[in-house]
């Protein structure tokens, strides 16, 4: 079902999506896009978000989904990166998203990948988050970021080390919350 | 290279109404952990308040338009936010306002900004009308929705509970 707050702007207002998504970058892979999200991407960022396979601490409403899609957005305003969605090159299927961003409380900033559920297994999320990677160790001097990863979540850790990141330990000692910090490389694995 | 995305600015005489910016973080956050949040879900934890503080700012991304914070304009200091959010449930976005502190109330701070608001979305956006749905044991609200000439058109109770809806029009932008 689409709802009213998922419809694409019109008037004035999609002007002003157009002219600030404009700015954000947009990355091509041997594969895959990394653009600007758009309201029309909100239905697949809720099914990924409201699926068993993203472990929350508290069931989640459709309405959570939409903040939490809204505040991955507010990174660009705030720091100059955040939410990019992905999709296939070939014919623009929405494969799923990559993010940077500093959830509250959290020390540093986060490298994040989610994929829907069609799109899991075939090394998307590898190849879309080393884009990103490199593009913010290029273009905002953001080095080493670190993914945050729940620890029975298996699946995100292996694409992590995929990745060439490893555990930071320290890092983890540091934390309130238990989860495991993965920390990237420095140099961009290309 | 850090990117500026340009959004809109609108003064008043005594205000600024600006993108929300991570400076107003501490004055948001304290607003929704007060008791002054009660019609704005809250009182909520400083984690709940950022999630919602930050999709104000990221729905401009999204929608092209949003909830703009409110500055003094002698101090820059934000002491609100007015503008249309759009949740997830709702039908259209709504216009909301809210003043974070009880020391700006009874100034007119929230009618000024409103009233700017509320005339952009008119002019610039060429909205034809736009909703607030106020809880009936917020009578500041309701009372300023009054002032600012919005029509009481019914409950909203498919909406939100406890809340009746107010329409503003253009013509009613300047009363």
């Amino acid at each position: 079902m689409t709802l009213p707050c998922e419809m694409p702007a019109t008037g004035p207002a999609a002007e002003m999506v157009a002219s600030l998504q404009a700015i954000l970058p947009r990355l091509t892979t041997d594969r895959l896009c990394l653009r600007a999200p758009t309201v029309t991407d909100f239905a697949a960022y809720a099914d990924i978000y409201l699926s068993p396979r993203w472990l929350h601490d508290a069931p989640q409403t459709r309405h959570d989904a939409w903040l939490d899609f809204c505040e991955m957005a507010a990174g660009w305003l705030w720091r100059g990166a955040g939410i990019l969605s992905v999709e296939l090159s070939e014919d623009r299927t929405l494969l799923g998203f990559v993010v940077l961003n500093i959830e509250y409380g959290d020390p540093e900033m986060e490298l994040g990948w989610m994929l829907t559920a069609s799109a899991e297994g075939q090394g998307y999320a590898t190849e879309a988050a080393k884009a990103l990677r490199n593009w913010a160790a290029d273009e905002i001097g953001v080095t080493q970021p670190v993914s945050y990863i729940s620890h029975d979540n298996n699946r995100s850790a292996a694409t992590a080390e995929q990745l060439g990141a490893s555990r930071d330990t320290a890092a983890e000692a540091d934390l309130d919350q238990l989860c495991q910090v993965w920390r990237h490389p420095k140099a961009g694995v290309h | 290279m850090t990117r500026t995305l340009d959004l809109p600015q609108l003064e008043t005489e005594r205000l600024i109404l600006r993108a929300p910016g991570v400076a107003d973080t501490a004055p948001m956050l304290g607003f929704l952990a007060s008791e002054r949040a009660e019609f704005y879900g809250g009182p909520m934890n400083a984690y709940d308040g950022w999630h919602k503080f930050s999709a104000y700012a990221g729905q401009w991304l999204l929608r092209g338009y949003g909830m703009f914070s409110v500055a003094l304009k002698t101090t820059d200091q934000c002491i609100g936010m007015a503008g249309p959010f759009h949740p997830d449930h709702f039908h259209e976005p709504e216009m909301s306002w809210l003043l974070t502190d009880a020391e700006f109330e009874g100034k007119g701070y929230a009618a000024e900004a409103c009233l700017a608001v509320l005339d952009h979305l008119f002019t610039s956006h060429g909205w034809s009308s736009v909703v607030s749905y106020i809880d009936r044991a917020n009578t500041a609200s309701r009372k300023l929705a009054e002032r600012l000439g919005a029509c009481h058109e019914a409950r909203a109770e498919d909406v939100v509970p406890n809340c009746d809806s107010y329409r503003h029009f253009p013509a009613g932008g300047g009363a």
